[in-house]
């Protein structure tokens, strides 16, 4: 099978881990090899907040926070108990990251800047523990008598013993990191970076995914912390200020953000060159701005970006109308998971009802006093004018908003306002009007997404590489391949999303539906974008996804598909029901005549 | 009035645009049209100089415009109308259409000017007036539309690029959308449009291109495209 693109080659990593190994013997003192030591400490450290700042998108401003809190707990444990530090290391990680976590809860449920003020300010409440706790820690003339590095008898003396050491973590933190960038976790994070309600809506806990990744990079941190406390001996808090926190950033942004050798680059690089820069004397700080200035101005993506395929286009894009030749079969046959199918068994009125569902924004009502129910296996279209509340109510159907009032029931069972990727795991699917697609990931990556409902996880199986997560991406793999195929896709794959026209945009999002197998479709204005033929091709593609088996509610404005392939419609207006009934009897209801289709209906279709 | 030769654009390594060659004339609407990826949007994109062309000619009135920045050929008197209208959803509607006259010229009667373009879009769309001072992203599609459309018209361009301003509009706003774009034709306004519904925009346009991947396989007077043969089977659904 081919490499999906934007993946970490496996060589690229042993190369330059060997290419590492053989650094120390080519320096010509001691010095230059403690600059390397450095710089492998620092690798670590920017590796781990790139997987949060490039791949999650949220910026940490507190890293140095978190990189002291491992470095003092445990100098603390060596010095105040003699604790070797290959155990007070693993006790500062756990430490560590269960601050991440606590602090992840809240912030990481937020979008935007939440997380980087908040962890701003656990930075400066560390760094203020480690002056004022000075029994503990020595205060602000800092702790000394720290345990060096050993192993068994052997205590690390030299710089080189301990470059050995501090590359080998290295190492492992960029094996984690490229196991992570490679499998699900790495594709669900800057999935969720692009567009967060997508996300969620197949199925993926943002708020999860975001915390397990802040924790991991606050554990890298730590390990980082506690290399240098005992490769040093010698530790005190100005270290740990706010100011290193933003140098840590600095060589994420200079290397590359989201690019996987962009950090390595960064913290190489910014540990290098201001021992370079040293000769100049009084000249070396203005120097170094001016360095990053130029950085900064010719290389948006950083350096690394210079050489990085990502986000590149890969195959020349055959655009074509859809194919009309009979699509493969449908990948909605899959087994429905246990949950599932204990619901179902238990009843036997319409898979999904809505029950005088109300939604108010501030004083305007959205959707006023709305039931209707879809009945299994039928096609059922919501028309009415712009603004008359439709897309309001599928927000409220996929949990994206909170009815004011009201109920909604998925076989039978209230589902009211459930978190959307857990409606999504119930088996709803949906597309979005303004389309949420992931226009940076390939069009491949972003119909894989959809397969995420059915088993979220897998986090540290993939952090070690283990089989199964593997056997799991080839299995979504093809599922998604099946899916791009029934839209009339599959030589799109392997196109960045987002260059491709509106309508195969929207396409490709049905398709990101389709992968998840769902129970439930929600369409919302699928044909929007389309010409006259490819809406036929749509209403065709429509007919043969209920034939599969599953249900669909759409949105649509276009009468022709609308009464074309719709069993049932139901026209909202000014978010009341005004009309529901099969097409036939709704064209021909004068209100609906008035508000919606106008008289010369006719003449548009 | 706009002539476009040999026209060619690409993404990276995807050519988008092989040499396409059209021509509009004053007071003309034209329509553009094309199955999904067949590179409409693109040729708007790259007149209006928001993607570089890799080779040929745009000009206007004779003056070349290739490859200029967009705000220069916005200045020489084209404007567009984005696809998904792309109105500045926080902003008001006033600020959105006083935004759409940023090119006119500043002089002493900079004001004048810009409180007049206000008035003829609050003419031409009396809903805009009502709702000038609500925040763009709180207007229903076709409400947007209006003030995309009017935002381009601010600059008092002679020729108005339309992609697509019928997308997810209800049926009614559609026909209202193109009544004004045929009223807009009929008051001087020359119009390059691009739309999906290939019946209605052949219906209205004088004359039409159909553009399949990214080049120019067919051209001539909107009624006549309206009983092609190969047209009806691929775009106007039989």
């Amino acid at each position: 099978m081919e490499r999906l693109p934007g993946r970490v080659s496996g060589r690229a990593l042993v190369a330059f881990l060997a290419a590492v190994a053989v650094v120390p013997w080519l320096l010509p003192n001691q010095y230059l090899v403690h600059v390397v030591v450095l710089a492998g400490i620092y690798v670590i450290l920017a590796v781990g907040l790139n997987l949060v700042m490039g791949y999650a998108g949220q910026v940490s401003l507190g890293h140095a926070g978190f990189y002291g809190l491992g470095a003092y707990v445990s100098a603390v444990l060596s010095v105040r108990y003699g604790l070797t530090p290959w155990l007070g290391m693993p006790i500062a990680a756990l430490a560590t990251g269960a601050l991440a976590y606590v602090v992840g809860i809240p912030t990481l449920r937020l979008k935007s800047y939440y997380l980087g003020m908040a962890t701003l300010g656990i930075g400066a409440v560390l760094h203020l523990a480690f002056v004022q706790l000075h029994r503990i820690t020595g205060g602000s003339s800092g702790l000394s008598g720290i345990l060096p590095w050993d192993l068994g008898p052997l205590r690390f003396t030299t710089a080189t013993e301990h470059y050995v050491l501090v590359w080998a973590f290295a190492g492992l933190a960029l094996w984690v990191a490229r196991n992570l960038v490679n499998a699900r976790v790495g594709r669900v994070l800057r999935a969720l970076r692009e567009s967060e309600a997508a996300a969620e809506a197949m199925g993926v806990d943002t708020a999860a995914e975001k915390r397990r990744v802040f924790v991991l990079s606050a554990v890298y941190a730590s390990v980082a912390g506690s290399l240098y406390a005992h490769y040093i001996t010698v530790i005190s808090p100005e270290i740990y200020s706010f100011l290193f926190s933003v140098v840590l950033v600095l060589m994420v942004a200079i290397g590359g953000i989201g690019l996987y050798w962009g950090a390595v680059v960064g913290a190489v690089l910014l540990t290098v060159l201001p021992e370079a820069l040293r000769r100049f004397g009084d000249w070396e700080v203005p120097l170094y701005g001016l360095a990053l200035i130029v950085v900064i101005l010719f290389l948006p993506r950083g350096i690394a970006g210079l050489f990085a395929r990502e986000g590149r286009a890969l195959a020349p894009a055959r655009s074509s109308t859809l194919p009309s030749s009979p699509p493969p079969s449908l990948p909605a046959s899959a087994p429905p998971s246990a949950g599932q199918v204990s619901v179902a068994r238990a009843h036997t009125g319409p898979l999904l009802e809505i029950r005088r569902v109300t939604k108010q924004f501030g004083g305007v009502r959205a959707v006023h006093d709305c039931s209707f129910g879809v009945a299994d296996g039928e096609i059922k279209a919501v028309i009415g004018p712009n603004g008359a509340g439709k897309t309001t109510l599928f927000n409220v159907i996929t949990g994206f908003y909170a009815p004011t009032a009201g109920e909604v029931r998925l076989r039978g069972v209230p589902v009211t306002a459930l978190a959307a990727h857990r409606l999504a795991r119930l088996g709803l699917s949906r597309t979005f009007q303004n389309l949420q697609l992931f226009p940076g990931l390939t069009v491949i990556e972003n119909v894989m997404i959809g397969c995420e409902r059915d088993a979220p996880g897998g986090f540290l199986g993939a952090a070690f590489a283990l089989p199964g997560p593997r056997r799991r991406t080839r299995i979504e793999r093809a599922r998604a391949e099946r899916a791009l195929a029934t839209v009339g896709l599959e030589h799109a794959a392997r196109l960045p999303a987002g260059s491709l026209a509106f309508g195969q945009q929207k396409l490709v999002e049905v398709a990101r539906a389709l992968a998840a197998e769902p129970t439930l479709l929600l369409l919302d204005e699928p044909a929007a974008g389309l010409n006259t033929s490819e809406k036929v091709e749509m209403m065709r593609l429509i007919a043969r996804v209920r034939d599969g088996g599953i249900t669909l509610l759409i949105i649509e404005h276009d009468m022709r598909l609308v009464m074309g392939v719709s069993d049932r419609v139901v026209v909202l207006d000014h978010g009341e029901k005004i009309a529901e009934g099969p097409p036939s009897e709704v064209q021909r209801d004068p209100a609906v005549i008035r508000v919606y289709l106008g008289e010369d209906a006719a003449a548009i279709a | 009035m706009l002539e476009v030769r040999g026209l060619s654009a690409r993404y990276g390594a995807v050519a988008a645009l092989r040499d396409v060659s059209l021509e509009v004339r004053a007071g003309e609407l034209v329509a553009l049209i094309g199955a999904n990826g067949a590179g409409k949007s693109t040729l708007l994109r790259t007149i209006a100089g928001l993607m570089a062309p890799s080779a040929g000619r745009v000009t206007l009135e004779g003056r070349d415009v290739t490859g200029q920045p967009p705000e220069a050929i916005l200045r020489s008197g084209i404007a567009l109308v984005p696809e998904r209208r792309r109105v500045f959803a926080d902003l008001t509607v006033l600020d959105n259409l006083e935004l759409g006259g940023y090119a006119l010229p500043r002089g002493a009667d900079f004001r004048r000017r810009l409180d007049a373009g206000v008035d003829d879009a609050y003419r031409l769309f009396p809903v805009l007036h009502r709702r000038r001072a609500q925040l763009a992203g709180t207007l229903s599609g076709g409400e947007q539309q209006m003030l995309a459309i009017g935002r381009a018209l601010m600059s008092r361009p002679r020729l108005l690029l339309c992609d697509e301003p019928s997308l997810g509009l209800a049926p009614l706003v559609v026909r209202e959308i193109m009544r004004l774009l045929a009223a807009l034709r009929e008051a001087g306004t020359t119009i390059l449009l691009v739309e999906q519904n290939a019946r209605m925009a052949l219906r209205a346009a004088d004359r039409a291109y159909v553009l399949e991947t990214g080049s120019v396989v067919l051209a001539g007077p909107g009624a006549d495209l309206l009983d092609n043969h190969e047209l009806k089977a691929a775009y106007l659904g039989g």
